[in-house]
């Protein structure tokens, strides 16, 4: 459908025009502040190159030194494991405490709204105020809230611990914050998965004998697939860029048990100025988060399929 | 009769049961927001660090008072702190939504050409995380001399591939009959969009509301990078900067850290329903 064009007004009626005027800002804005800087990080990651190139220390092809440095540097792998430690311990239970808690709020008595919120409301706090909050609480001295429950609930067998400053228990300690802070997001989202369940399913279930634990292992847990691999994967993405507990309580540390890739990322770039290295750091993390991307994405079609 | 009746205190028995674990489970989550709220009223230093390590932590007992919240006021200009996180936030959400949803809707609507490559790379640059860019990006608004403004901590993330998805998958739920109808009674696309498509989609706008003020009110990264005065810094900056000031305030902090929450949670509870059945049905930021 061909449309002519012959007074201004008539831009307002057609389909291309419109499409470059209402599009064009946001394609272009998406070219300038993600493209750029993406094909940038591909670019500077074969380079020395510095925030701030000095005379002294031009910008010049390294090749890919820095991926050599890379694959050589104890740190990356300290924050590698870190990051695959935070993953494995906080992602699991996270999500098995969200689906509890959401199997615990998906029900029609009354205030059921209130206690919704209330479980999510941790997730609108922002990570700054949760990790402050939490460092107190997990403070070593005599004020820390967590030693003292843990000394009374054990009757004195566990000794206080030293938390965010132990590099045994640093990591631990964000995992803690971080689970607290963040299971009201997967609840939600197990909330939607368990509403859209029919409701036949557990009736049929139940005229078939089957008790609350069975219906939940043949009824809910395979009804619930889809989401599970969803809820899973997206939280693994997340984790993987654990970025404000670590700087605002540990700055990485001690001994770099609590650095992670996106500090790094921060540490060589912001801090030590060195962009080329910092974006071979870039590209290794984007490929991370790539490949967990293309697996959500297969398990996705085949959960659905 | 007597079955029945015992068939009733058993429900009674078992509703209670119920209730007593959600508001056990509740305490979990609210208590540690409690001590952030009373604290930040208790005056003395001492009693306010020596409470965190009992349950008075989450009572309002001991000395109470303003002090706290004068004290931080007279210490650091926090009104300049929350104008910023405000104009921040308020701007990215908004131009966020008015820019995303443009596009989202020309893609699910309009047709021409490269309509179909546009949609798959934007489907592709959703996978790039923002920290893997930040760096090249710090770069970009140096040479654009946008360091140190409250622009910079705006303009690079309103565009967000996500949002635009999002908002496309929206615009193709809605029934096209309506905004055909209004196209030939005259109506133009850009008033199609903004009085009809819009007002439609009014559970996508709030979660992408809701989604953006959280990300850029609580966000650190970023803004600790591309600020160094204190003229343009959020309240994250600046909390951020109070607790690692040696030695610590724990009064003012917490005060600070009230006066930080008190405007997101409130957006959230005006919210909370929408948003939540929003989160529910799509599962949405991953």
């Amino acid at each position: 459908m061909k449309q002519k064009i012959s007074r201004p007004r008539d831009i307002l009626y057609n389909q291309k025009w419109m499409a470059l005027v209402m599009g064009g800002p946001a394609i272009l804005l998406l070219i300038v502040f993600l493209v750029l800087p993406f094909v940038f990080a591909l670019f500077y990651s074969f380079t020395n190159r510095s925030i701030l190139p000095t005379q002294l220390n031009p910008m010049r092809f390294i090749g890919l030194d820095n991926y050599r440095e890379l694959v050589r540097d104890p740190v990356f792998y300290k924050a590698l494991g870190n990051n695959l430690f935070f993953t494995a311990i906080a992602v699991p239970v996270q999500c098995t405490l969200a689906l509890f808690l959401a199997i615990l709020v998906n029900r029609a008595v009354r205030g059921i709204g209130i206690f919704r919120a209330i479980y999510y409301s941790p997730v609108v706090i922002p990570a700054i105020i949760t990790s402050i909050m939490w460092a107190l609480m997990l403070d070593p001295d005599k004020t820390g809230m967590i030693n003292t429950l843990l000394s009374f609930l054990s009757g004195g067998h566990i000794r206080p611990l030293n938390w965010l400053y132990d590099q045994r228990t640093a990591m631990l300690s964000i995992i803690i914050m971080c689970v607290w802070s963040g299971v009201g997001y997967q609840m939600i989202i197990f909330l939607g998965g368990l509403q859209s369940i029919p409701k036949g399913l557990y009736e049929a279930a139940s005229i078939d004998g089957a008790n609350g634990w069975q219906q939940f292992c043949h009824v809910t847990l395979p009804e619930l697939s889809n989401v599970t691999v969803f809820v899973f994967l997206s939280s693994t993405i997340m984790s993987f860029k654990l970025f404000t507990q670590v700087f605002a309580l540990t700055g990485g540390g001690p001994r770099y048990s609590t650095t992670t890739i996106v500090y790094m990322i921060y540490s060589s770039g912001y801090v030590d100025q060195r962009l080329g290295y910092s974006s071979a750091l870039s590209v290794v993390f984007f490929l991370i988060i790539l490949s967990l991307s293309l697996v959500q994405q297969s398990a996705t079609k085949m959960s659905k399929s | 009769m007597t079955r029945s009746r015992a068939g009733k205190a058993k429900k009674g028995i078992a509703r209670f049961l119920n209730y007593a674990l959600l508001v056990f489970v509740a305490l979990i989550f609210i208590l540690p927001i409690m001590t952030l709220v009373f604290g930040s009223f208790k005056t003395d230093e001492n009693q306010l660090l020596m409470d965190m390590s009992s349950f008075r932590a989450f009572l309002p007992v001991g000395e109470l008072g303003t002090e706290n919240f004068s004290d931080v006021f007279g210490r650091i200009d926090v009104l300049n702190y929350l104008k910023n996180s405000v104009i921040i936030t308020a701007c990215s959400a908004f131009f966020g939504i008015v820019l995303n949803s443009m596009l989202g809707y020309v893609l699910a609507r309009f047709t021409f050409r490269g309509r179909r490559a546009i949609l798959k790379t934007i489907i592709s640059l959703m996978i790039i995380p923002m920290e893997a860019i930040a760096m090249p990006l710090l770069l970009i608004c140096f040479k654009m001399s946008l360091i140190n403004t409250l622009t910079v901590q705006i303009l690079p993330f309103l565009i967000d591939p996500f949002t635009i998805f999002f908002f496309y998958q929206g615009f193709l739920k809605l029934p096209v009959e309506m905004e055909e109808a209004a196209l030939i009674d005259g109506c133009s696309y850009p008033k199609i969009y903004r009085s009809i498509a819009m007002p439609l989609s009014k559970p996508t706008v709030i979660s992408v509301l809701i989604l953006c003020s959280m990300g850029k009110w609580g966000d650190v990264f970023w803004p600790n990078m591309v600020t160094r005065g204190r003229e343009v810094r959020p309240l994250s900056i600046g909390l951020t900067q109070l607790y690692q000031a040696l030695p610590r305030d724990w009064g003012d902090i917490f005060a600070f850290a009230l006066i930080m929450t008190i405007p997101i949670m409130a957006v959230f509870f005006i919210f909370q329903k929408q948003f939540m059945e929003s989160v529910a049905t799509t599962g949405i930021k991953g």
